[in-house]
């Protein structure tokens, strides 16, 4: 097994979408608490300490804050725990729903956190080049330009430092002008400098036609049989979805279909699609152990 | 491959009266190195960019170019990008992409190759560039020499048949600049590549070239070997003397033509101890400078740019003194322009002293570009004060007061910008690396300027790897090293005793005169021996 961020973009991508997409729409919860330890999990496991501390001072904040919230705002449900000072009641449904809520919203934002280690910029651009591959270029060269002009504007104010005209010197306004001339060199100096670099394109046979788009990304059988037992288990879930597994009601009680074989299994292939990127990572751990 | 000839070939720009290019005939075989000279502003890029025809400047063209046996105007854009390469000076200017990988792929992109004929032409790149281990960094990133390797090795993913370089490693260190043109006539020896390459820097293209063309004012004056070229550099290629390399020009002053010119250090060598056999007199004696006032001494300077990182400074300590011009010398990473913004207080030291008296500093910056923010030379000028008159004729730039600071040539900028710092009226001039990309003519006028400068009691800092300059024109020269400084001379004395790091004339007369340095020295000793 190897990592899953060294998987192919569209690997990763089919799975993040999975997993955002139903950790998004189904409240039920089991599926909930499947979405939030794994996502949970996997982040702790790519990140360490960065991690937990997501952990602690993101999500458990953010569920115990909805809850408060929900419960002291919204009175509905038949399960009163205590009166409100204002004469309204505080009931135990819309506390467990503000939860649920913080626990969606957590497990949303863990996946992301995810997201961003394993489908990096790169990857996200390859993904776009396929269907735009101008608007892919343009990326590109959008990023280049921000490190470069940021370190051509500190090189022109140590320039101008030096002569006694940075932003550091002069009177206020004194300041504020020599700020505004040096954001104005920049930009004359960035459409002076985008002539050459669009000779450069010319004479390296941009225009011509039909135009490939190069990836470093290699799509491997690895890479086809987790999309497989991705997809897969999106088929189930979604079959399950349909019969109504994932049914939950939190207004005015709470209700949930009852656990049946068939529901059992649709548990099962939801918690094995959450766990693929842990599996594959902790696989790679393990054989490194084994080899060495 | 295909030859490329030039015939009766002429180019003016629009709105000018006169030629850009006049009456050119040239013919570069396959396989051939052709290395193109001149002044700047002699016409070598508009001639260049004619051979890409992609790149061609609109404006009158009379007479032909032919790439094999087409007319190079009817060569379609593909053949075009795939036969004949191109590399400009900018290194960061023509990179498109933001990483390795893909500005290599970039063009191979363009001529629509599939992903697995492009990663095997890349691999091939990598490889043979030496900057595989960049392959996934952010292009904004690499060094300048890095970057300008990065696109050749792009260039070159196409396969040219043809490669043509504008003054490729103007904007580059010694150091790097050597390195590339290294790989550079390892494409031409080893695959057989055309080359076609402008550059102020002869002393290391000469010993690779083929074909030799200088230019003058739009006219070809001269064709031929780098041997031939150098044995009339004291008739009809006088012009050029300045900008040849060192072995050709001590041959030219002494007018002895019996034996062939020499190219390189190791035929200077053996020239010259053929010309001279029983030296009688080897030395050069030189009276001692006097010393001056103190004007800047540093006392044990400490500095880093980043709290984890190690110190770029450790311990310097040095005395420039008023009315010397001081050269720092020093590999690169030295800390060499670190140390010139300590200078002029740009950062402050994390330890250690900058003793001075209530003076004006100012600081002429790598990139001169950066000093210019208005739309004319003048108003620039008039941004720092009224009477801009002087210094403008100092420093010869009054035929351009009234273009815009972008559109001078290199030169120029480098002499305006060189205006601007002098109109703040400085005790302290100092210098980051100024005859970067400069002609060898204005090479000259600059260091006259310096000199004028310190004749009037003005101390002058420079930091270059320009040896031949330091030799030339500085005073007292300072090697930075470790953090250190570790040797402070009078500069002649300072090349003297050095083996490698030294001059051209230095290392070429070594086994014969004992410490004569400039080009100047060894003629004035051989002279005194041929008597």
């Amino acid at each position: 097994m190897r990592s899953f961020s060294t998987c192919h973009p569209a690997t990763n991508f089919i799975f993040y979408m999975s997993a955002v997409i139903f950790g998004m729409i189904f409240l039920h919860p089991v599926f909930l608490c499947i979405s939030f330890l794994t996502s949970t999990a996997y982040n702790i496991k790519l990140k360490g300490a960065k991690g937990l501390k997501m952990l602690f001072f993101l999500a458990v904040p953010l569920t115990l804050f909805t809850g408060i919230v929900n419960g002291l705002t919204s009175h509905y449900g038949i399960t009163v725990l205590a009166s409100l000072p204002d004469g309204n009641s505080l009931t135990l449904e819309s506390i467990v729903y503000g939860v649920v809520t913080g626990l969606t919203a957590s497990a949303v934002i863990t996946w992301f956190s995810c997201l961003n280690e394993t489908l990096t910029s790169d990857k996200i651009l390859y993904l776009t080049a396929g269907k735009m591959p101008k608007t892919a270029l343009i990326i590109t060269m959008a990023l280049r330009f921000a490190p470069l002009y940021l370190q051509k504007a500190k090189e022109i104010q140590q320039a101008q430092k030096g002569l006694g005209t940075g932003v550091t010197d002069g009177s206020i306004i004194g300041k504020i002008k020599n700020g505004g001339k040096i954001i104005s060199v920049l930009i004359s100096r960035a459409l002076e400098n985008g002539i050459e670099t669009s000779d450069s394109m010319k004479a390296r046979g941009y225009g011509l036609k039909p135009k490939t788009n190069y990836s470093n990304y290699v799509f491997t059988s690895y890479d086809a049989v987790i999309i497989s037992l991705t997809l897969l288990c999106d088929a189930f879930v979604i079959a399950g979805a349909a019969k109504g597994v994932t049914y939950v009601l939190y207004n005015p009680f709470f209700k949930v279909n009852q656990v049946t074989a068939f529901s059992g299994a649709v548990f099962i292939f939801y918690g094995a699609l959450c766990l693929i990127p842990l599996i594959t990572d902790l696989g790679e751990d393990l054989k490194w152990k084994a080899l060495k | 491959m295909e030859s490329i000839k030039i015939k009766n070939f002429s180019f003016s720009y629009p709105l000018k009266n006169e030629k850009a290019l006049k009456n050119i005939n040239l013919s570069v075989n396959p396989g051939e190195y052709v290395v193109i000279c001149g002044k700047s502003g002699c016409g070598k890029t508009t001639l260049l960019k004619h051979l890409k025809p992609v790149l061609a400047p609109h404006g009158e063209r009379k007479g032909e170019i032919l790439f094999g046996s087409k007319d190079i105007f009817t060569v379609p854009l593909r053949e075009q990008t795939e036969k004949i390469g191109y590399v400009m000076q900018d290194p960061d200017n023509q990179t498109v992409t933001d990483k390795v990988f893909h500005e290599i792929a970039f063009g191979l992109e363009n001529l629509g190759l599939d992903s697995s004929s492009i990663r095997l032409r890349a691999a091939e790149m990598a490889e043979y560039f030496g900057i595989s281990s960049l392959f996934e960094k952010d292009t904004a990133k690499l060094s300048g020499g890095q970057k300008q390797l990065l696109n050749l090795a792009s260039v070159m993913a196409m396969h040219p048949d043809i490669l043509i370089l504008d003054e490729p490693v103007s904007q580059l260190d010694p150091v790097a600049a050597s390195d590339f043109l290294g790989t550079v006539n390892k494409i031409n020896k080893e695959l057989g590549v055309t080359v076609i390459i402008t550059e102020h820097r002869l002393e290391e293209i000469f010993p690779a070239a083929d074909k030799i063309i200088v230019m003058d004012k739009g006219e070809i004056k001269y064709s031929g070997t780098p041997s031939d070229a150098g044995s009339r550099l004291s008739g009809e290629l006088s012009f050029m003397f300045r900008a040849f390399p060192s072995p050709m020009r001590i041959y030219s002053i002494t007018g002895d033509n019996t034996l062939p010119c020499p190219v390189t250090v190791r035929d200077g060598r053996q020239w010259l101890s053929s010309l001279i056999n029983n030296p009688t007199e080897t030395e050069i004696i030189r009276e001692k400078q006097k010393k001056n006032e103190k004007a800047i001494e540093l006392r044990d300077i400490y500095f880093r740019y980043e709290k984890k990182e190690e110190n770029i400074l450790k311990g310097v300590s040095a005395v420039f003194e008023e009315g010397k011009i001081t050269a720092v010398l020093g590999g690169n990473g030295a800390g060499k322009s670190t140390l010139l913004n300590i200078i002029g207080g740009i950062y402050k030291p994390l330890f250690g002293k900058v003793k001075k008296k209530n003076i004006k500093i100012s600081l002429l910056p790598q990139q001169v570009q950066s000093l210019f923010t208005e739309k004319t030379v003048k108003e620039d000028l008039l941004r720092i004060g009224k009477d801009y008159k002087e210094a403008a004729e100092i420093t010869e730039i009054t035929r351009i007061l009234d273009c815009h600071p972008y559109d001078i040539s290199g030169g120029e900028r480098q002499r305006a910008a060189l205006c601007k710092v002098l109109m703040t009226d400085p005790d302290v001039l100092l210098l980051d690396e100024p005859t970067k990309g400069m002609d060898a003519e204005f090479k000259e006028a600059f260091a006259s300027v310096l000199k004028k400068l310190a004749q009037q009691g003005k101390t002058v800092i420079t930091v270059s790897h320009d040896i031949e300059f330091c030799a030339c024109h500085c005073h007292v020269c300072m090697m930075l090293f470790d953090g250190k400084i570790v040797s402070s001379k009078e500069a002649k004395e300072f090349f003297a005793g050095n083996m490698f790091y030294t001059t051209a004339a230095h290392r070429m007369s070594r086994n014969i005169f004992k410490n004569a340095v400039t080009d100047r020295e060894v003629y004035k000793l051989c002279k005194k021996n041929l008597k």
